[in-house]
């Protein structure tokens, strides 16, 4: 019985490890698909103006709580963070979360939520924290991700459906056709509930 | 003539002659009687009566006589003499009025009867001297008296009366003469009339029996030919009388039994179209043939119906004595359950034809299939027996070879052994390549760290572009550019994001195959071993080898020699398939013919359920 060597090719293995070697040596710029790259941001910044040139659009921050898209107007975004720790605070509402530091100021964190009295409360990665305010207010509203910048025309709002029952009604300004809540900031800034002040014995 | 008279007044004339002729001779008869009868008292009245008294008188004068003999006689006696006396004056008187008597009755010549009255008043005068004589005693004289005056007195009284007697005897006879003579004219008479009557009354009862008897033997005969059923006889009379009539009735009798009797020969002979009328409504025969002619009309009917097959019918017995009905019905009833059993029979044997026919044709073509066989295996028996010299032979070079086989088993143990030192080196070489790849798995698991950094600091990136576009909101017209950039950034974020995440893949990629490549290497060193083992197996094996080949080539010669017993054994087998072929030959001529068979009874049985569809049994 003539003895045969295993099926392996050696020779085709060793090769391809040297294309391997190689391709991760040379220099990964690729004139061509930057350019095709290029070009197609440059299409969508064109793209963005048109909203904006309608005058009544509503530049808004678009997050996502629980799987639901909202959106915050950006005058009243002071900034945003990642949640990176905070403390509790004892003998505060549930809807407080707690309180952290923001480049050495202190600003407590709400969860919207359970601000909302929101039954069921789905699946949360909750590690991004808006800093919302006004002149008189100012707190963190938690969300799990942030969608990022948009421009949103007055006229595509829509009334609340009926879905939006509860607390979070009146504080909804619109809702547009892709289910996107505009939160009437000003008035959860101005809602006296958030202000927190209970003496404990 | 006679014939023509009704039986009654036929008897009543024979009879009116006969008692005619009854009366006639009757007559007659009284008549002669009567002569007979007035000839009789005539002669007693006269003759006899005057004969009669003669002789008494005749008596008398003698015992008067004897009384005066015995007067004179006893004279001296007086008593005696008066008693005498006594008795001669009674006769005396006896004397005249028998004289008187027969004066009276005397025909013709009366005249002798008064002399002899006169004598006897001249003896009385005679007799009165002497009895006074003879009172007075003197006897002598009385007697002399009387001897001279009486004797001859009494003697002519005598030859008197005797003359009288005479006279009278000869009337008497020409009276019986006469008498005689007049019995043998009425006897003769009397004679001829009853011959006369009996003739007469034998022909008329011959003549009347002959009318009646004659026709009587007619009917007679003809009712004897009826009670043996012969209708054939023809019964007529044109006499009126009531023979007649009843000859006529039983000619209407025979017609009409002879008319029954055609029917009914034509009902034997199966003919029921015939209308049997009743004569009257009292015609019970008749009645009886109706009902039995729509009886028989009904039957033949339903046996109509059951020749044509159907026996769904119900066939009613007339009465429960009906045999007929009754057997119709038992035959339907028979018929319909035979029907029945013999549609199932015809069934069940259909099934059974079937599968024999089945059962013979799988038979023949397994009795071919074994023909077939049984020659292939002959021809194999050839081939056997021309491969049991082959191996014969080829035992014979098994033989040889397995010497060189034991050789060969030493040499390849050899090689085996140098082969689990080899496989002992491969597996080293798997031990250095596992711990390679093993290291290279932990190269790429920094890698991965250096990435999850990356992917935070993309993360950051876009909080950042985020916030600087916020800023650049803030901003206002001014921030415009700024929040271009801002966008700039995010995208390059974004990017980095996805970059990590597909190194982040790869690196999964890389460690699932080193992994496989560990347990690759780790599965070759296992083969390793067991190919060690194997081989120190297959040592063992080659060894063991060896010993059985030195077993197989002692084996090998036992072959040899069984093979040429084999040999004549596979003659034998030879011989017993070829009888086997012949038997077989045979086995497939006769399930041929079985399938012939099977398949005439299966015709039949189709013929039989034919026969048996045509009867309607529900």
């Amino acid at each position: 019985m003539p003895l045969k060597s295993s099926s392996i090719d050696w020779a085709l293995l060793l090769k391809r490890q040297e294309a391997a070697f190689q391709a991760a040596v040379a220099p990964s710029d690729d004139p061509v698909r930057e350019q095709a790259l290029l070009l197609e941001r440059a299409r969508q910044l064109s793209l963005k103006k048109e909203p904006a040139a309608d005058g009544t659009g509503i530049d808004c921050l678009e997050f996502l709580l629980s799987g639901e898209r909202y959106a915050i107007e950006l005058s009243y975004i002071a900034a945003t963070l990642p949640l990176t720790d905070f403390t509790p605070l004892f003998c505060a509402p549930s809807f407080v979360l707690g309180i952290t530091n923001l480049r050495g100021r202190i600003i407590s964190i709400v969860d919207l939520r359970r601000f909302f009295e929101l039954p069921a409360l789905g699946l949360s990665d909750l590690n991004r924290v808006i800093v919302v305010g006004d002149e008189r207010m100012e707190f963190g509203v938690l969300a799990d991700s942030i969608v990022g910048t948009r421009s949103v025309s007055a006229a595509d709002l829509l009334p609340t459906p009926d879905t939006f029952a509860g607390p979070r009604e009146e504080f909804v300004a619109g809702v547009t056709a892709e289910r996107l809540a505009l939160l009437d900031m000003g008035r959860i800034l101005a809602d006296p509930r958030m202000v927190v002040h209970e003496e404990v014995g | 003539m006679l014939s023509n008279l009704k039986i009654r007044s036929r008897l009543v004339a024979g009879f009116s002659v006969l008692v005619l002729f009854l009366i006639l001779i009757g007559a007659l008869s009284l008549k002669n009687l009567a002569a007979e009868g007035d000839l009789l008292s005539e002669f007693y009245e006269h003759p006899f009566a005057v004969t009669n008294a003669i002789q008494q008188v005749d008596t008398n004068i003698t015992r008067m006589h004897r009384g005066m003999k015995d007067v004179i006689l006893y004279a001296s006696d007086r008593e005696d003499m008066e008693a005498s006396i006594a008795e001669i004056e009674s006769c005396e008187k006896n004397v005249y009025r028998q004289l008187a008597l027969a004066r009276e009755r005397v025909p013709g010549d009366k005249s002798k009867i008064d002399q002899i009255r006169e004598s006897m008043d001249q003896w009385k005068v005679v007799r009165g001297k002497t009895i006074v004589l003879a009172q007075q005693g003197k006897v002598k004289e009385a007697i002399a008296f009387h001897k001279a005056y009486a004797r001859r007195t009494v003697a002519q009284i005598d030859a008197q009366v005797n003359e009288v007697l005479k006279d009278s005897y000869s009337i008497a006879e020409r009276f019986a003469a006469e008498s005689s003579k007049n019995q043998r004219f009425t006897f003769a008479i009397t004679a001829v009339l009853v011959a006369l009557a009996c003739i007469l009354a034998a022909v008329i009862a011959f003549a009347i029996t002959a009318s009646i008897t004659r026709p009587l033997t007619d009917a007679v005969q003809a009712a004897d030919r009826l009670a043996q059923g012969d209708v054939s006889v023809e019964i007529g009379s044109s006499s009126p009388d009531e023979l007649g009539q009843l000859l006529r009735a039983m000619g209407k009798v025979v017609q009409s039994m002879r008319g029954m009797g055609e029917t009914a020969n034509r009902i034997a002979l199966g003919d029921l179209d015939v209308e049997v009328v009743p004569l009257s409504e009292a015609d019970v025969f008749g009645k009886a043939m109706r009902d039995m002619v729509a009886s028989l009309n009904t039957l033949a009917d339903n046996a109509d119906r059951i020749a044509s097959g159907d026996l769904t019918i119900e066939v009613l017995a007339a009465s429960p004595k009906d045999r007929l009905g009754n057997s119709f019905q038992a035959m339907t009833r028979n018929l319909r359950e035979l029907t029945f059993e013999i549609a199932e029979v015809v069934n069940v044997l259909a099934g059974s034809a079937a599968e024999i026919m089945t059962t013979v044709s799988e038979l023949a073509s397994s009795s071919a299939q074994t023909a077939t066989s049984i020659s292939e295996t002959n021809a194999t028996v050839q081939e056997i027996r021309q491969t049991t010299d082959l191996t014969s032979q080829k035992s014979r070079q098994v033989y040889e070879s397995a010497h060189r086989s034991t050789q060969i088993a030493r040499t390849g143990r050899e090689s085996v052994n140098s082969a689990i030192g080899g496989m002992q080196g491969i597996d080293e070489r798997m031990g250095f390549i596992a711990e390679r790849i093993v290291n290279l798995s932990e190269q790429s698991q920094a890698i991965g760290e250096i990435i999850a950094t990356v992917a935070d600091l993309a993360e950051q990136s876009n909080l950042l572009a985020v916030n600087a576009a916020i800023e650049a909101a803030k901003a206002g017209e001014h921030g415009k550019g700024f929040a271009v950039v801002a966008q700039e950034v995010k995208n390059l974020a974004t990017q980095s994001k996805q970059a990590t995440s597909q190194v982040r893949s790869i690196i999964g990629q890389i460690q699932k195959a080193t992994t496989a490549a560990v347990l690759a290497t780790e599965q070759g060193s296992k083969a390793v071993e067991a190919g060690v083992k194997q081989s120190s197996e297959a040592g063992e094996s080659i060894r063991q080898l060896a010993a059985s080949i030195e077993e197989s080539s002692n084996a090998t010669l036992q072959i040899v020699t069984s093979t040429q017993e084999q040999a004549i054994g596979m003659d034998q087998i030879a011989i017993a398939i070829q009888s086997i072929n012949q038997a077989s030959d045979q086995n497939v001529e006769g399930s041929r013919q079985i399938e012939a068979a099977a398949r005439n009874l299966y015709e039949l049985n189709q013929k039989l359920q034919r026969l048996v569809s045509g009867y309607k049994v529900a």
